[in-house]
C-alpha cells in the first residue's frame, strides 16, 4: 500500500516538474534566437571612426592631397563608437548569460550509467526488480526537472528585473544605429554624390572618363545603401528581441499555456527569419 | 544653458543635411553662372555644413550616454547574477554527474567487474577534475 501511494506520487512530481520542463524549452527557443539574433551588430561592417576616415579621404582625394600619414581628426567619433558599443555589450552579455541559464543541457541526468548500474538484476544478496528500477529512474528524473524548475524561476525572477532597463537599452541603440550610423551614412551619400558631381562638371573629361565616373558613383551608392539596409535588418531584430522580453515579462505567470507558448515560439521564428535575411543581404 | 538632447542633436543634423543639399543643388543648376571665386565660396560653405552635420550625428550619440550610464550599471549587476546562477547549476550538474558515476561504480563494485571498476574510477577522477 505504501509503495502504491509512492507510486503515485512520484506520478504526480514528474508531472508537476514536467510542466516547468516546458516553459524552459521555449524560452530557451527566444533567448537563443536573440543571442544571435543582436550578435549580427558585429557584422554591420560601419562605424562612427569609418564614417571620419571615408569623409576625411573624401576630402583628400577632393584636394588631391597624398600623405605618407593622413592625420583625421576623429576622436569624437571614436568615443561614439565606444559609447556604442558599451551599450551593446551590455545588451549582448546579458542576453548570452539569459541564454546559459534557459539551456537544457545545463542540468542533464545520464541516465547511461545508472541504467548499466542496475541492469545487472541480481548483486549477489541484492534484488532489484523492475518496480524498483523504475521508480529510482523516476527520482533521477524528479532531479533533472527539480533544477528545471529552478531555472526557470530563476528565469522569471531576472526577465522581471531586467525588462525596464534592456527596452531601454534596446531603443537607445536602435536610436543609435537608425537615427546616427544610417544618418551617417546619408551624409557619406551626400559627400559622395557632390563629389563626383563636381568632377562631372569638368570640360576636360572624354566620354568615357565621364562614362566611368557615372559607373564609380552608382557603385558607391550601391555599397552604401546595402550598409544600410544591413542596419535597418539589425534594428527589426532589435525590435523583435525587445517585444519578445517584454511579451514574456507581462506574461511571466501563465508561460505554460499554450497560446503564450506558441507567442513566445513566434519571436523566435521572426528573429531567425530576420537574421536569415540579414546574412543574405552581401 | 540647458544641455543639447541626443534628439535635439539628430534632429540639427538633419536640418544641416538639408541645407547642404540645398546649397549643392543650387551651385549645380547655376553652375554656369556662377563666377569661380562664388562657386569655391559656395562649395566651402556646402562641405563645411555636411562635416558639421556628420560631427554633430557623432555628438549626439556620445549624448545618449547621459540617458543610460544608471541603466547600464543595473543590467552589468543582473548580468552577473545570472552568471552565477549559471554557475551553480553547473556545480549541481557536476555532483549529478559524480553521484551517477558513484552508483556506477557501486554496481560495478558489487558485481566485481574489474574493467568497469577502472572505467567508474578514470570517469570520476576525470569529472572531479573538470
Amino acid at each position: 500500500m505504501t509503495g502504491r501511494v509512492t507510486y503515485y506520487l512520484v506520478m504526480l512530481l514528474c508531472v508537476v516538474a514536467f510542466t516547468g520542463c516546458g516553459s524552459l524549452k521555449t524560452l530557451h527557443e527566444y533567448t537563443s534566437a536573440s543571442a544571435s539574433g543582436a550578435s549580427n551588430f558585429q557584422d554591420i561592417d560601419y562605424s562612427f571612426q569609418q564614417s571620419c576616415l571615408d569623409r576625411c579621404h573624401l576630402t583628400a582625394a577632393r584636394e588631391f592631397s597624398i600623405e605618407r600619414d593622413a592625420s583625421c581628426p576623429c576622436e569624437i567619433y571614436q568615443t561614439a563608437d565606444s559609447i556604442t558599443q558599451l551599450i551593446y555589450n551590455a545588451v549582448a552579455s546579458y542576453l548570452i548569460e539569459l541564454n546559459a541559464l534557459s539551456s537544457n543541457d545545463l542540468t542533464t541526468y545520464n541516465l547511461d550509467a545508472l541504467q548499466l548500474a542496475i541492469s545487472y538484476g541480481d548483486y549477489s544478496s541484492l534484488h532489484i526488480d523492475d518496480k524498483q528500477a523504475n521508480a529510482y529512474m523516476s527520482l533521477t528524473r524528479i532531479l533533472l526537472h527539480t533544477t528545471n524548475l529552478y531555472q526557470t524561476k530563476k528565469l522569471k525572477q531576472f526577465i522581471s528585473e531586467a525588462d525596464p532597463s534592456l527596452q531601454i537599452l534596446l531603443e537607445k541603440l536602435q536610436f543609435i544605429l537608425g537615427q546616427n550610423i544610417i544618418g551617417e551614412l546619408n551624409f557619406k551619400k551626400e559627400s559622395v554624390y557632390a563629389y563626383y558631381k563636381e568632377m562631372s562638371k569638368s570640360k576636360s573629361l572624354s566620354d568615357y572618363e565621364k562614362s566611368k565616373l557615372v559607373q564609380d558613383y552608382y557603385d558607391q551608392v550601391a555599397t552604401i545603401q546595402l550598409k544600410q539596409q544591413k542596419i535597418t535588418t539589425l534594428i527589426d531584430i532589435l525590435k523583435q528581441i525587445a517585444s519578445g522580453h517584454q511579451y514574456i515579462y507581462t506574461h511571466l505567470n501563465s508561460l505554460s499555456t499554450k497560446k503564450v507558448k506558441q507567442q513566445i515560439h513566434g519571436y523566435a521564428i521572426s528573429i531567425d527569419g530576420l537574421m536569415d535575411d540579414f546574412n543574405h543581404l552581401k | 544653458m540647458a544641455q543639447i538632447t541626443a534628439k535635439q542633436a539628430k534632429d540639427l543634423a538633419s536640418d544641416f543635411l538639408g541645407l547642404a543639399q540645398a546649397i549643392g543643388d543650387f551651385r549645380y543648376n547655376h553652375w554656369d553662372d556662377l563666377s569661380t571665386e562664388e562657386n569655391q565660396q559656395l562649395a566651402k560653405m556646402q562641405w563645411s555644413i555636411l562635416n558639421y552635420g556628420e560631427d554633430i550625428l557623432a555628438i549626439s550619440s556620445t549624448l545618449v550616454f547621459n540617458d543610460v550610464s544608471n541603466t547600464l550599471t543595473k543590467i552589468d549587476s543582473i548580468t552577473n547574477e545570472i552568471r552565477q546562477s549559471v554557475d551553480k547549476l553547473e556545480n549541481i550538474q557536476k555532483a549529478i554527474n559524480i553521484g551517477s558515476i558513484i552508483v556506477a561504480l557501486g554496481g560495478a563494485i558489487i558485481s566485481r567487474r574489474p574493467q568497469a571498476i577502472l572505467d567508474h574510477l578514470q570517469e570520476l577522477s576525470d569529472t572531479w577534475n573538470e
